[in-house]
């Protein structure tokens, strides 16, 4: 994805989805529970959006926010947020978005609460009446808000959905990727692989 | 849930049974199919005769043949005459063994997940359904462990997908599908397990 800077219409039917990077999940002096791996991938993500502001891309920003009871937060979850441990608390500091990521005005928040960033949201709806086709998937974490939000983005007719490599992260890098390479993921063995079988396209920043 | 009578209460659990059919398990129907999928059918033959007198949920796909209702990246294996489970085809019936009965539900989808565009939440919802046990080869694609992430997001009180009546292509895109399952708090007994 490098920055060659003559975007133009060929971006005006793309939007990235920036998935979950918030404080609670990323910033490990924040949360106990934050993916060291995705404090790791912060630079790939601030670098995603460096590229797709110069390209006029449309930047959503997707985040949980939860009431602090949890009544809106799945059930498994539950028991945290009476506990006082939930995480992303709407107005705390840990649903806040991860140092260096801005939300520019041009840029549209979506809050969600469950996994896929469809879920529930009024994303498709804001995506197809801007004209919008192609999605490119940054952030955390693979197995369940990554890889719902591009099930579902698949399910509901995106023409081209990417999942960028080294911009998205899960707990251990077994469950990422097997492999370096993502030519290699063919066995189907890893997240990112078995959704390249759905033709998305796993792809690396540079 | 169990046959004994211990554990959940079976009028508010529901049994689905995941895409059980020829083109997807029976290997002398389909070249795609999955031999994994195909070393399920007893088992899951036999978790629908525990769960039957309670009324169980059967769900497939059917395709129209022209693929018009498939997701994009599939159609063209359509418009070649390769797609599978077509409405009305062979390959779109149950494998050998799965029959459905006149208390059972038949549920039709076009996508991943059982609730995606489907009336399904609203029929477990006003039969007072919870509970949610999961047989099938819905862990290949792997995409449609989304029937279990959509239950999860949906509210379901406890969801669980028996491990040996479910079943991926390679044991360890099943046993990975597994531990992401537990995460979000899915049970994953064994047949044994649940039947007791």
């Amino acid at each position: 994805m490098a920055a060659t800077g003559s975007g133009g219409d060929q971006w005006s039917e793309t939007a990235m989805l920036v998935i979950d990077m918030q404080k609670d999940f990323v910033d490990p002096t924040m949360s106990k529970v934050a993916l060291l791996s995705g404090e790791a991938i912060l630079p790939a993500v601030t670098e995603a959006v460096v590229v797709a502001r110069k390209r006029g891309i449309f930047i959503v920003w997707v985040v949980r926010e939860h009431h602090h009871s949890g009544r809106d937060v799945e059930l498994f979850r539950r028991h945290f947020y009476t506990d006082g441990k939930g995480l992303a608390v709407e107005g705390s500091e840990g649903a806040e978005l991860a140092d260096g990521l801005v939300i520019k005005e041009s840029d549209y928040k979506l809050v969600k609460t469950r996994f896929s960033a469809f879920f529930a949201t009024n994303l498709d709806s804001v995506l197809k009446t801007s004209g919008i086709k192609n999605l490119v998937i940054v952030g955390v974490q693979t197995p369940n808000c990554i890889r719902q939000t591009a099930f579902d983005a698949i399910a509901l007719d995106y023409d081209k959905v990417s999942v960028i490599l080294d911009a998205t992260a899960a707990a251990k890098p077994e469950v990422h990727f097997k492999h370096k390479r993502y030519e290699e993921y063919r066995s189907g063995n890893t997240n990112l692989g078995r959704m390249e079988k759905m033709n998305l396209l796993c792809t690396v920043a540079s | 849930m169990a046959v004994n009578g211990s554990g959940d209460q079976w009028n508010e659990t529901a049994l689905l049974v995941i895409g059980m059919q020829k083109d997807f398990v029976d290997t002398t129907m389909c070249k795609r199919a999955l031999p994994a999928g195909e070393a399920i059918v007893p088992i899951v033959t036999e978790a629908v005769d525990v769960a039957r007198q309670r009324g169980i949920f059967i769900v497939v796909r059917e395709h129209d043949p022209s693929g018009r209702d498939v997701e994009l990246y599939r159609r063209h294996r359509y418009s070649s005459g390769q797609g599978q489970v077509v409405k009305g085809s062979e390959g779109a019936k149950l494998a050998e063994g799965l029959i459905i009965k006149e208390s059972d539900y038949k549920l039709v989808k076009t996508r991943f997940s059982a609730f995606f565009a489907t009336q399904l939440d609203s029929v477990l919802r006003t039969s007072g359904i919870k509970n949610l046990v999961i047989v099938g080869k819905h862990l290949y694609p792997p995409i449609e462990m989304d029937t279990a992430f959509d239950a999860v997001s949906l509210n379901y009180d406890k969801v669980s997908v028996i491990l040996d009546a479910t079943a991926a292509p390679e044991p360890e895109v099943h046993e990975q599908n597994i531990r992401d399952m537990k995460k979000i708090g899915v049970v994953t007994p064994t047949f044994e397990e649940w039947r007791r």
